[in-house]
């Protein structure tokens, strides 16, 4: 089913893939999801475009949805961008201009930022890791 | 020459008003027949005002304010009001801003309602097609004016609603939610885009309010509505919500496979009024479109607002004067026979 959606192009939407004869164009929200859950599934071959639309995608997005769902679809494939954390710091001083995320997209960006870093050490996050280990001590 | 607008025949009366006539000496004569309540409705009235803009970067907000007042919407009537815009956001493609509603028409009519004393104005927003909505309002260039603007953007996929009864009555559902938010505002106002739509013909003031429904009740592409139908859900949005102003950015609109494949066109006009199926109406005549061959409106014809020509009373420019066809695909059953004869 996930695999159908796939559009011809790579990478997914809401779900259309044609309407009318048109290609219908793809989300970098929609194909981290679809890739995440199709790792270890499917061989490389069948998202290959997918994944290189994501690729070329994943260093432009500044909102917590889209690049959290885009790093998580991506680590999926050990694909995670050299610069994770610092497009994950970017998206959260964006709070600034479009108000505090909703817990929900933030949990989502830290866990795309998490699955991004092969050393499992997001220094964004190690302020209040270190807080809550000296509260639980 | 052929039949002008709406079929209208030399004596004055429409197909419209023949009906009408037929249908209530039918049930006078028989009293058993069955008629469409829409055949048995009196003849509603309403004001639009069509104004050429040619460009985005002329005074919008001047505009706008100048086709309120000739609305009858003055400082009296809008002075300490919460106004919420909503525009109409849908996805973005870098080489498709024709897609969504122009930030400038956005902060024109921002600057309107607050020339006019307006107490607080607030965009809100729940896009169709993209879950993220933040990615839609920094992509289609609508946060940069909006921040420095220091207006406030509310993403209403996400937002807790409230429920009323269906008002309408059109589709299955017995109750439609709505964003919690729409219970601390005092006028709801769909800034809409002009477009051609593959599923019902045409996307103005009226389908634009598919985007207060959230997303998290809805589904995306508001599947809900989708399976209840899509002509019968914007009928309900619509009478149970009963927007209060519609503007319509017709700048540069869309043609052919819209409300997202679709190619530009140049149009250089705001459509505006305070009944939303007359704005619309208006809006298919100045693209060529035959309001009665748009499902919804034609449903929605002095029920919700009159579609008729006779019933809209036109100021600013005539449609005449700024009317351009759309380019209408033959291959999308929607869009078929709905040109203006």
């Amino acid at each position: 089913m996930v695999l159908d959606r796939q559009l011809p192009h790579g990478g997914w939407n809401y779900g259309n893939t044609l309407v009318f004869g048109k290609e219908l164009h793809p989300m970098p929200e929609s194909t981290g999801a679809g890739l995440a859950g199709l790792a270890g599934l499917v061989g490389r071959d069948v998202v290959l475009p997918s994944l290189s639309y994501l690729q070329d995608k994943v260093t432009r997005l500044r909102t917590p949805i889209s690049l959290g769902w885009s790093l998580l679809g991506l680590a999926a494939w050990d694909l995670s961008p050299p610069n994770a954390e610092a497009l994950a710091e970017r998206c959260l001083a964006n709070q600034g201009r479009y108000g505090e995320y909703e817990t929900s997209a933030l949990s989502l960006l830290i866990l795309g930022a998490l699955a991004a870093d092969k050393n499992n050490h997001v220094p964004f996050l190690s302020i209040s890791a270190h807080h809550d280990r000296m509260s639980s001590e | 020459m052929g039949l002008p607008p709406d079929h209208r025949n030399t004596n004055g009366l429409t197909r419209r008003d023949l009906l009408r006539a037929a249908a209530a000496g039918l049930v006078i004569g028989t009293g058993l027949v069955f008629v469409p309540k829409r055949y048995l409705r009196l003849p509603q009235q309403a004001q639009t005002f069509v104004a050429k803009v040619n460009d985005y970067q002329l005074d919008i907000a001047g505009t706008l304010l100048r086709g309120m007042m000739e609305l009858g919407v003055n400082r009296e009537e809008v002075q300490g009001k919460r106004i919420l815009l909503k525009p109409n956001l849908v996805e973005t493609a870098s080489e498709s801003p024709h897609i969504n509603t122009h930030p400038l028409v956005l902060r024109g009519a921002i600057e309107a309602f607050l020339r006019l004393g307006a107490a607080t104005v607030m965009v809100a927003e729940g896009p169709g097609h993209r879950r993220d909505t933040l990615a839609v309002y920094e992509e289609s260039g609508l946060a940069d004016v909006l921040t420095e603007d220091r207006i406030k953007f509310h993403d209403i996929n996400y937002i807790t609603g409230f429920e009323l009864p269906n008002a309408g009555r059109q589709s299955t559902m017995k109750t439609l939610t709505f964003p919690a938010l729409f219970q601390e505002v005092d006028w709801i106002v769909s800034v809409a885009k002009m477009k051609t739509h593959h599923w019902t013909g045409a996307t103005l003031s009226m389908k634009n309010l598919f985007g207060v429904m959230p997303g998290r009740y809805y589904g995306w592409p508001k599947n809900v509505l989708h399976k209840v139908g899509i002509q019968n859900s914007i009928l309900d949005i619509n009478a149970t919500l009963k927007p209060h102003f519609a503007i319509v950015d017709g700048i540069i609109g869309m043609e052919g496979d819209g409300p997202i494949m679709g190619q530009p066109k140049q149009v250089g006009v705001l459509v505006m009024g305070r009944n939303l199926p007359a704005v619309d109406a208006t809006c298919c005549r100045i693209m060529g479109i035959d309001p009665y061959k748009v499902s919804y409106l034609e449903r929605a014809d002095n029920w919700l607002g009159p579609i008729s020509d006779r019933s809209i009373e036109q100021r600013g420019e005539t449609i005449a004067s700024v009317q351009t066809n759309f380019e209408l695909i033959d291959t999308i059953p929607a869009q078929q026979g709905i040109r203006l004869t």
